[in-house]
Parts: structure tokens; sequence; C-alpha cells
């Protein structure tokens, strides 16, 4: 079965070196377990206060060896709370010291960055990029994730903060039962800021690993919030990654499902917890050799294995490989979201599971349960058979199932009155 | 005697080393198919997987019987030629069987026939006798705490090669289907493995219902065997470790004491791999998935 990436992050022998570079150019640095919020599915919660992290003297005699730091660009600094750890300031000394290194990322909260000098010193100091929590658009939900009253208001500060600053913001949300409905608004709520990334990652569930929690969201019900989210990131030129959610279920985001981490230097006991994930249809989806971890085990054992509804990369002989599949075709993306034919869609009880350029032709692969079919576009060509013509396009469908013979034709107007719009399939 | 009540106070059971290789490269370690494996590590302390049928033949009050047994078969076949398995039935912890199976394979010797096995568990009587013209791969014995006192004949299964069929033989009737079976690699053989699962009538579609009839914890082994049987289905999982092993025991609620004494031992047994099996039916519930698992197995070999 696929492993989390994370897993292959493990430390060697010596409790704080890691065994293998995950990552090409960074390293993560966690330290100061300490946090000033309690989020409800925090990553590090069994450590918070039990565990020093990487000190300074472990981080100073990494950064030494060459042959640990050859090739880092990016150092990342992560608690806890990083900005709660007093010798903040000295690991992004040492950080700074590597030879190389081209960004210091701090990962915070942010609640301490919107006002007082801090925010300035790190700066100072050589901090360039904040890789900022933000897990609600409003104060509710973030005191209902965060578990404290007020904190939400903290945080729109540090943002505003780090946006009216010199060093580049990121954002990071988790996505939960708690705000998965609200991904839109968060895009909203952070694009005027200017973002240079959002993160969307899927709970990952190192420490509710019996799910008991049940913060889960099962990927149909998140899927089209996502969808939507990573729309508006798109629209608004926002970089967006998606992590732990399967690829096949991103559509024409495909591209933005990166589960990679960076190489991770902390103590090895963190890793025993490592949820370990899965897929159904690892063997035989392409996805799965390029890096899509599938889903937690947490999950398949709370939800299932979701056969039905993902999509595995089958290997077909005239396909183009796997890492060309990869690739977003922002032209695509952009034509199917404006004739609001996107993936996620609604037509009547169907709804657009993908898009893809096959061949000449664009394919929407529509669903409605388990049941599924296949709508072909191209350009008009009168010399060529279609089921209906618009002005410039030719539309087909494939077999409808037997289940679907009385829904199946429902759609398809719907679909047509959207199609009218087009004038021609985009270029690629 | 009832397992539940004697369990926590067995004696101590002297434990049985894993066996040596006598000339170098020679197989030590072998699989429910009675196919050999190379061991990721092994120490001097390593012991043999069939401590686990011993521990449950003395939970049952027949140590002396089984190892009597394990050793005519022994003495008679050679070392690896037997694989073993404890059989669990759900809610019935009394009511636990053992079976053992006998395959033909390059290392067995000339003699390998249920005949020559059948004289073999004598004064256990084995009723039935293979036609001569049947292909077999291999066949087994199921024994309860009667049978393995002798005071009940027991049958024989015969596995058609290449088929997936297996027989029950009968003494005065014609033989009767017993299993058809099917073995894929979890990861390329998925399609294969999920036609077969959803076929099941016994399976009803649910959310949950694959996960349960696949655990992701068990799918890192070398095959799946989805197996269709007279009352039941089944799944089998080849190969796994003794951390899936202990996973399964929890799952399907095996008696504590073995899986304490599986605790206890485990640094000398995760040099071995494991093959489970669980039979499953519907309850007819009308929420939920409506799976009962009503048997499970482990096995290894001797």
């Amino acid at each position: 079965m696929a492993r989390s990436s994370m897993q292959r992050a493990r430390v060697a022998p010596n409790p704080f070196v890691p065994l293998e570079r995950t990552a090409p150019d960074s390293v993560l640095i966690a330290f100061g377990f300490r946090c000033n919020l309690a989020c409800t599915f925090c990553m590090v919660e069994d450590v918070l206060g039990q565990r020093p992290g990487t000190d300074l003297a472990t981080f100073r005699a990494f950064a030494a060896d060459p042959n640990h730091t050859r090739g880092i660009r990016r150092i990342v600094l992560s608690g806890g709370e990083a900005t709660l750890e007093p010798e903040l300031l000295a690991y992004i000394a040492v950080a700074r010291s590597i030879p190389g290194v081209e960004h210091v990322r701090i990962q915070t909260n942010a609640t301490r960055l919107g006002t007082g000098p801090l925010l300035n010193e790190l700066i100072a100091a050589g901090a360039d990029e904040f890789f900022v929590s933000v897990h609600g658009a409003d104060e509710p939900t973030t005191a209902a994730i965060a578990q404290r009253p007020g904190s939400f208001a903290a945080i729109r500060a540090g943002l505003e903060a780090i946006a009216a600053s010199s060093a580049q913001l990121f954002t990071n949300t988790c996505t939960v039962q708690q705000n998965f409905q609200q991904l839109s608004d968060i895009v909203q709520l952070i694009t005027p800021l200017h973002p240079a990334g959002m993160d969307f990652w899927n709970l990952w569930p190192r420490v509710d690993h019996l799910a008991m929690r049940a913060q889960m969201v099962p990927v149909t019900q998140l899927q089209p919030h996502l969808l939507a989210a990573l729309d508006a990131c798109a629209a608004a030129r926002i970089p967006a990654t998606v992590k732990w959610f399967p690829r096949c279920l991103l559509g024409r985001h495909a591209a933005r499902q990166d589960d990679s981490q960076p190489t991770t230097l902390i103590d090895r006991d963190y890793w025993e917890a490592v949820p370990a994930y899965g897929c159904i249809w690892a063997g035989v989806c392409a996805n799965a050799q390029t890096g899509c971890s599938g889903l937690s085990h947490a999950y398949i054992e709370t939800h299932g294995w979701e056969e039905s509804a993902l999509q595995p990369q089958r290997a077909e002989p005239q396909a183009s490989s796997s890492q060309a599949q990869h690739v977003v075709d922002e032209a695509l993306l952009t034509w199917t979201a404006a004739l609001d034919l996107g993936v996620g869609a609604l037509l009547g009880d169907w709804q657009v599971a993908s898009v893809a350029r096959h061949q000449a032709n664009v394919r929407w692969v529509l669903t409605w349960g388990q049941t599924r079919f296949t709508v072909d576009v191209r350009p008009r060509d009168d010399r060529q058979p279609a089921w209906r013509r618009t002005a410039f396009l030719d539309i087909s469908h494939g077999q409808i199932p037997d289940a679907a013979t009385q829904t199946a034709p429902l759609a398809l107007p719907a679909f047509l009155t959207r199609l009218e719009r087009a004038t021609a399939v985009p270029d690629k | 005697m009832a397992l539940a009540s004697c369990e926590s106070a067995l004696p101590t059971l002297p434990l049985w080393p894993q066996a040596r290789a006598k000339t170098p490269g020679q197989p030590t370690h072998f699989d429910y198919c009675l196919l050999p494996y190379t061991p990721e590590t092994t120490t001097e302390a390593d012991l043999a997987s069939v401590n686990l049928l011993r521990w449950s033949w003395q939970a049952h009050g027949v140590l002396a019987e089984g190892e009597a047994l394990i050793e005519r078969l022994r003495n008679a076949l050679g070392p690896n030629q037997v694989v073993w398995g404890i059989k669990h039935r759900h809610g019935q912890p009394d009511a636990a069987s053992w079976e053992l199976y006998f395959y033909r394979r390059p290392h067995n010797p000339p003699d390998y026939t249920l005949a020559h096995v059948a004289e073999i568990f004598a004064p256990i009587r084995v009723s039935g006798a293979i036609p001569p013209f049947w292909r077999w791969l291999m066949f087994s014995i199921e024994l309860d705490v009667h049978q393995l006192r002798g005071e009940a004949p027991c049958t024989a299964n015969v596995y058609v090669e290449t088929s997936g069929l297996s027989y029950k033989l009968r003494d005065d009737a014609p033989p009767e289907l017993e299993n058809h079976y099917l073995f894929r690699d979890p990861q390329s053989g998925i399609d294969d493995i999920l036609t077969r699962l959803q076929a099941s009538v016994h399976v009803r579609p649910h959310p949950l219902t694959l996960a349960q009839l696949l655990p992701p914890r068990l799918m890192r082994c070398l095959h799946v065997c989805v197996a269709n049987k007279r009352y039941a289905d089944a799944v089998y999982w080849s190969r796994v470790d003794i951390h899936q092993l202990q996973f399964f025991l929890d799952l399907h609620a095996w008696p504590t004491g073995l899986r304490a004494y599986i605790r206890q031992h485990a640094a000398q047994l995760t040099h071995l791999k494991w093959d489970l099996g669980a039979d499953f039916q519907q309850n007819h519930e009308t929420t939920g998935s409506g799976l009962t698992f009503t048997k499970s197995g482990i096995y290894g070999s001797f």
C-alpha cells in the first residue's frame, strides 16, 4: 500500500538526523512544542509540553554538516507555535548560516504577530516567509477549532501585518468537519492579502488515529467545497496545494495535489504514531505511483474505502504519461469553469465527475450515484455524425447505462444549454 | 474442558525453537501454501510457529494427543511438510478446531498420499480416499477435540489442481463441493478481488462493507484469496507480519490467552510470516453492512 510521505521522513539512529531527504530543497526543524491554541486536530497534540523537539545545539550541528545541508534552499521552523520559542531568533540565525539557504519560513498561527515588535524582529533576523494556519473564516468556526475564544481576530491581525510587511504570506487550512463548508470563504478572506500560496491539508489523523473525534469529512462531501476553493484560488491566481486528499477527486486541480513534506528534523518517537495511508486502487492507478497517498487507515475504517467514488487513473495505451496527466490544463480549467461545467457542477441529479481532453475531444464524465456516462465535445464538423450540434460544437455521448435511462436524458439538455455559450474548444 | 475457564491457568508450555537449515540455502520458513520464504531477520531465540498450535491444543486439553500427532508426522514425512491451521468460531470459544494441510511440493517424499498420511494419523481415523484419476494439489484433514482423541473419524478435503475447487471426501457418497477459491495480488489483482467479493451473496452494498472485508491494515500481504463456500464466503491474507496477526486476532476477539502468549513472545515470533482467513455471512440486519464474521483462522507450518 502507499505510505504517507511523512512516514518516509523517519529519522535515523541518531534521533535528530534525517534518514532520508524526502524533499530535495527543504528541511523542517521541529522544536518548541508549546502552543497558545488548542486545535482539535493538532498533529503534535501528544508531544506539546512533552518533548523538547530539536534543540538549538542539535540544529547547529546539523547546519554545520554539509552532508546534511547540501542543496537546501529553504529552512522551515515549526513547533508547536514557533513564535513562543524564546530562542527563535537564534534558530533563524542558524538557518541563515547555512550556505545556499534562500528562504527561512516560520510556521505559525500568527496570533502573536499582529501587534508588537515580534514580526519585525523575525524579519530582521532573516525570516522571509510565514506559513500561517487559518482554519476558519470567522470567529465561531476558528474558536470551535482552536478552542480559544478571540483567536480569529488575533490571527487576522497577524495575517494583515505579514501582508503589510516585506515577508511573503502563505496559509494552511486543515479541512475538517467544522470548516469544510467555508473553504471558499477562507479564500475570500485571504485573497486581498495577496498570499504567495494557500495549502489545504485534509485531516492527517496522527493523534486521533481511531477517529474518535469524528472530524474527518467524507471525501465526496468535501470534494465540491475543496474544488470551489481551488477554483477561487485559480481565479485569484493564488498557487494552491492540497495534501492527503485523493488526487483522482481533484479533477482539473489534480496537479495541485502534493502529499510530500519537507525532510523533518524531529525526534524519532514522533513518527511512531504516523498514520498509515492506502488506496484500494493503488495497484492499478497511476496516481499511486506518483505520490498520491490515498486515504488514511482511520478514514477507511470510518468511512470505507470509497471504492466507487475514487477514480483510478488506469494506464491506457493511447494515454499520455502519468507525468503529463499531472500537468494542469489551465485553459480547459478556465473554459469549463466559465461554462459552469467544471468538476463538481450539478446537472439535475447528475454531477460532473471529471473533464479531460481525449484526443481532439473534451470528455466529461457525468455521475449519478455509482452510474456514469461520458459526453464528448469537439469542434463542429457537419461532415461528421453527432448527437447534437451547437453553432460551434459537436456533442456525442457514450452508452447510457440501463440504470440511468430515465435520468440521463434530463441531464443532457442542461449540459447543452451551458455549451451554447461556447464558441470553441480551447487550445491546449 | 471449557476454554474460558482453563486458559488463564495453563501450565507453562515448553517452547519449540525455529528449525535450522541443515544445509546452506535450505528453506526453513514456509507459508500456508507450503511455499518457502526468506525471513527478514533471524535470531538464535526464534520460535517455531507451531507453538501457537500447541498453545491452542493445550488450552483445549489435547496437547498430548496433538504433540504425538506432530511427532508421528515429522518422523514419517520429515520437517516442513505440513501446514497447520487453528480455527476460531466466533462466539464459541470452546468450539475450536484445527486443520492440517498436505501439499504436493517438490520437497515432498514420494509416498506423500492421503492413504499414507491416514496411516500416520492412526489411531486417529481418517475416512475417504482420493480417486486415483484425480489431479490433486493438496488435501487437508480437519480435527476437533474428539477427533484428535480418536473418538470420531476425520474427513479429508481435496483441492484439485489449477481449478480453485476443493471437495470433501465422503465414504459412501459422491464428493461434496466445499470451496471455490481465487488468489490474487492485492495490488494488481484488485479488480478480480472486488469482482469476486461484490458477487458474493453474503455482501450487501454499504460504504463500510469493503473496509470490513479488506481491512486496510491487512492489505500489505502477498496474496488475498477470496473463497466461496457452501454457507459462507471467506477472505484470506498470506504472509502478513506479527503486527498484522495481532491486529487480526484482536479484531476477531480470539481467546485472550493466545493473544497474551503472542504478546509475551512477540520478539521471538517476528521472523515469521503468518497467514489469516475469515469466513463471513449476512446477518440479515436491516441497517449497516449486515456483515458477520463467523469463523477465522490462522496458519503456520511445521
